[in-house]
């Protein structure tokens, strides 16, 4: 995989692997040095862990429906996800990405 | 700073026969083991640590230049001990439990020799408030009143190594540490102040397993690798790589109620940064600043090697201490190597037989007794109460490819000096730019590996490599060779 890159792997696994990355770049990864980042309380913790499986179900069941891994990739609200890290108050942001998630991946499967 | 256990009539007077750096020999002194002495002219403070027939061997905790044989020592005959009581908190020690703010007032920035402080103010009043009445039965370690000191709540207890009985008087208002607060019917007197010898584990009930996560509020600990309250957990890590920041973490934001931080070995502005920052910091749970419910042990690596062995078991006897309140205490160690280097030069001066890398044979046993000390516990008054112990561990010296087991263990220690004293401390690459001149004197074939020395822009691996492909230069390149090339690689 690190040799030849993700665009070697069977369609399922290139999506495994984006969530694999969205785990360790949105949820491990932490700034010790930003106000808000340095401490997160498990909620946040939880909620944000389930974002990230939301993403997962939904990129799993759109992929099985035929929508391409660039697509998937190419999903906006996953980018908003790492954000919430550095919002104190992050209940409404995240509720917002994960309707825009849902209304993104609805639009990829209708069109696929 | 020292519990009475002996009778004064075992205080006697030796002479210095022998020094080695922070080991000392006395001759005509009756002392026992870890017996507190005080040392020379100057009176420093050390600590029996071998006795060899009529020779006492002594480490002593502060700096030894300048003492000569034939100076007086001095066995105080007390065990070396913390004072335990209202004011540990927010304070800043040594690694023998000298408050350093009192020190800075005493002399400035930097600490003299032969100065002592008792760790907790004497002078200062707290409010006491008993919980229990006249006529109670108290066992040992049971809770006999309340302190708010920040805003934890000091409790004060019986101490766990005295004999039950029943309170005849306790009072209530404004006291001193050294006050009497509480005497039981057989006129025993105690004070709010206890005092524990450092390295005696404080008796507890029963060790329970621990079951409860400590909440850390850090995602990679919570997510992968939970924490129990009274568990142990090491953090390893090369330099730079952010072990101290994680540490520093864990006693902001983790949910344990008291933080003993023990910046063991390590540099000082590293120790200066928790300094500074932690009394700005606000405590998630109270909003209350950080700093009241932190204790620091500082010995940074500019102070004496002694006193770090000390330290870590400073700090765990006051983190067993606030144990017995029933409080969750964390205990951060940074690091644990710069302890077990401590133990290797003490030990070497000794002139023990040494184990694994020139570290001490017993550094396993040392390591697992300290690490023993930490538990979820039911204390003696009946609390649950538990110490966790994170240590870091600072990286051993450079391990080349070379390193063969016959390589002396000196060699390691030499680069691991080079490594430290490096003006690029903090990032994993180590710099050896004085690497030439001692390894010539350790090699002196170090002339002839030079022929391969680069003169492009290839690096050091593939160098070490193609050195190693010619035969006759096998012999050559033995453990200076890498260092060479990287030293070489990097001059401009």
């Amino acid at each position: 995989m690190q040799l030849v890159g993700s665009d070697a792997l069977p369609e399922s696994e290139q999506v495994t692997i984006e969530v694999a990355r969205m785990i360790r770049e949105i949820f491990l990864q932490q700034n010790a040095y930003d106000a808000v980042d340095t401490f997160c309380d498990m909620t946040k913790q939880y909620d944000m862990m389930k974002a990230i499986k939301l993403f997962a179900e939904l990129a799993y069941a759109a992929q099985i429906a035929g929508v391409s891994p660039t697509q998937i990739n190419g999903v906006k609200a996953k980018n908003e996800l790492p954000q919430i890290k550095f919002i104190k108050d992050y209940k409404p942001e995240l509720a917002k990405i994960e309707k825009q998630m849902d209304t993104e991946f609805n639009t990829l499967r209708s069109a696929a | 700073m020292e519990v009475k256990t002996k009778k004064a009539k075992e205080q006697k007077q030796g002479v210095l026969k022998r020094i080695a750096g922070p080991v000392v020999t006395a001759v005509n002194l009756d002392a026992h083991m870890y017996d507190v002495v005080k040392v020379g002219k100057e009176a420093l403070m050390g600590e029996v640590i071998k006795i060899q027939g009529d020779s006492i061997i002594i480490q002593v905790y502060e700096d030894t230049s300048g003492i000569r044989p034939g100076e007086p020592v001095e066995n105080t005959g007390l065990s070396l001990a913390v004072e335990l009581g209202p004011g540990l908190l927010t304070s800043i020690y040594d690694g023998i439990q000298r408050p350093l703010a009192v020190l800075v007032d005493k002399m400035g920035n930097f600490i003299e020799r032969g100065v002592s402080a008792p760790g907790l103010s004497h002078e200062k009043k707290w409010t006491f408030k008993p919980v229990v009445k006249s006529g109670d039965t108290v066992e040992p370690g049971a809770i006999l009143g309340e302190v708010q000191e920040t805003n934890i709540v000091h409790k004060v207890m019986l101490p766990p190594n005295v004999k039950a009985g029943k309170v005849k008087t306790i009072k209530n208002g404004d006291f001193t540490v050294d006050e009497t607060i509480c005497i039981l019917d057989d006129g025993r007197e105690y004070p709010m102040i206890q005092r524990w010898p450092v390295r005696v584990p404080r008796p507890v009930k029963e060790k329970k397993n621990p079951t409860i996560p400590l909440i850390t509020g850090q995602r990679i600990l919570d997510g992968l690798f939970p924490i129990a309250k009274g568990g142990t957990a090491a953090i390893p890590g090369p330099f730079g790589s952010g072990k101290t920041v994680t540490q520093q973490q864990l006693a902001k934001w983790s949910d344990a109620e008291i933080v003993v931080y023990i910046g063991c070995g390590e540099r000082g502005n590293e120790m200066t940064e928790v300094l500074t920052e932690f009394p700005h910091l606000e405590d998630p749970k109270s909003g209350k600043p950080l700093m009241e419910r932190t204790v620091l042990i500082a010995n940074t690596s500019n102070m004496p090697v002694a006193a770090r062995e000390a330290s870590v078991y400073t700090g765990i006897t006051i983190a067993e201490y606030f144990r017995d309140m029933g409080y969750d205490v964390s205990l951060m160690a940074d690091s644990t190597s710069r302890w077990a280097e401590a133990m290797r030069e003490i030990s070497s001066r000794l002139e023990e037989m040494p184990g694994e890398e020139g570290y001490p044979a017993y550094l396993a046993a040392r390591l697992s007794e300290f690490y023993e000390r930490a538990g979820l516990v039911e204390t003696l008054n009946g609390a649950s109460g538990s110490v966790s112990v994170i240590g870091a561990v600072s990286p051993p010296v450079v391990i080349s490819p070379s390193r063969s087991p016959r390589t002396p263990c000196v060699s390691s220690r030499f680069s691991g000096l080079w490594m430290r004293s490096s003006p690029s401390a903090g990032t994993s690459r180590p710099s050896t730019g004085s690497t030439p001149t001692l390894s010539t004197s350790r090699h002196s074939t170090t002339t002839m590996t030079r022929k391969y020395l680069p003169s492009g822009t290839r690096s050091a691996r593939g160098l070490w490599k193609s050195c190693r492909k010619r035969p006759s230069s096998r012999k050559s390149c033995s453990s200076s060779a890498p260092m060479h090339f990287r030293s070489q690689n990097r001059s401009p």
